[in-house]
């Protein structure tokens, strides 16, 4: 695979892997390094790239492990650290209630939804993708699919009936 | 669409049964909506992000990124290259030292052999300087018939 092909068929993913990793890191710094690793790890293997059948696929499950990955160093090293209380009481715990901007609470509240709730919530409501292209990323079958779809949208309902309900905007 | 047909397709959608088309129809028809049904409102919001998060972009260059990616595999081989002198290096200094232990120090070499009594270093330095000092103290007449091979070879010809 040469470098144009490379960019038709494999670079121009960028942006959706980008931001499947920015859901998954909740950063996006990281999550633009993660892109940009992985982006080299597919330009090294760009001789063997035409023997997959599905690239966004491949690409979309490595950013997924990478930034799962790198997610779970972070807890590790974070969890080692003093700063746990002031972790759960601005990151994990209640929405901002100071926050005016509904978008970033609606964010916040995907964010802290549970794996893999919040990469099935992202890859169908972000980025519009069939049950049947889900299936492989999450490892699961269609029916368990949409269980975990129904429960990550509900649990998105309730908290933004919760921020409306304080009447924060 | 009635309204109450919009949030019967809303449940739907909560329950995860809509298709892909019932979703974007869904969609459209709260981007258009501006009544005050507060469940309405809230799905108004959420959709209205998932289509802002759907936009975002990464700004990462192709040219500059391989660019980047080359420097650094040269960068790599320059250091696995110092890396492995210095690790040899290390490795000969350090058997250099255990073949020569600090117990037994080396005071000098005579034809390559070393010497590792003191005293025998002590006599086999004044045995070198008394062999310089007797040979600073030798004359130079010895060198005197020099002077004949610079004279010239006709007065040595026996004339008649």
């Amino acid at each position: 695979m040469d470098s144009e092909e490379f960019k038709v068929k494999v670079f121009v993913l960028k942006d959706k892997l980008y931001r499947f990793s920015k859901r998954i890191l909740n950063d996006e710094t990281e999550a633009q390094d993660v892109v940009q690793d992985v982006l080299l790890k597919f330009w090294n293997m760009r001789d063997e790239l035409p023997h997959y059948n599905n690239l966004e696929a491949l690409a979309m499950t490595t950013v997924k492990n990478m930034s799962l990955d790198k997610a779970r160093r972070k807890n590790t090293r974070f969890n080692k650290s003093n700063d746990i209380k002031y972790h759960k009481d601005t990151v994990i715990g209640a929405y901002d209630l100071e926050t005016k901007d509904l978008s970033l609470q609606i964010k916040q509240i995907i964010n802290q939804l549970p794996e893999p709730q919040k990469t099935i919530i992202h890859l169908r409501d972000v980025e519009d993708y069939d049950f049947e292209e889900i299936a492989p990323l999450v490892a699961m079958s269609i029916e368990t699919i949409r269980v975990n779809l129904s429960r990550a949208r509900k649990k998105v309902r309730e908290e933004i009936k919760n921020i409306m309900s304080y009447g924060t905007v | 669409m009635e309204r109450s047909d919009m949030k019967q397709l809303l449940e739907k959608y909560y329950e995860g049964q809509t298709s892909k088309q019932e979703d974007r129809q869904l969609r459209n028809l709260l981007k258009l909506y501006v009544g005050s049904d507060a469940e309405l409102l809230e799905a108004q919001s959420m959709f209205s992000l998932y289509d802002d998060e759907a936009k975002e972009t990464v700004n990462i260059d192709f040219d500059k990124l391989i660019e980047q990616h080359k420097s650094h595999k040269v960068r790599k081989v320059y250091f696995g290259l110092t890396t492995a002198v210095a690790a040899s290096l290390i490795a000969f200094a350090m058997l250099f030292m255990l073949s020569n232990p600090q117990d037994q120090i080396v005071y000098a070499y005579v034809n390559g052999k070393p010497i590792t009594d003191k005293q025998e270093a002590i006599a086999y330095s004044k045995q070198a300087m008394n062999t310089l000092s007797s040979n600073l103290n030798k004359g130079t007449s010895g060198l005197n018939y020099m002077e004949k091979l610079n004279k010239p070879a006709d007065l040595l010809i026996v004339r008649k």
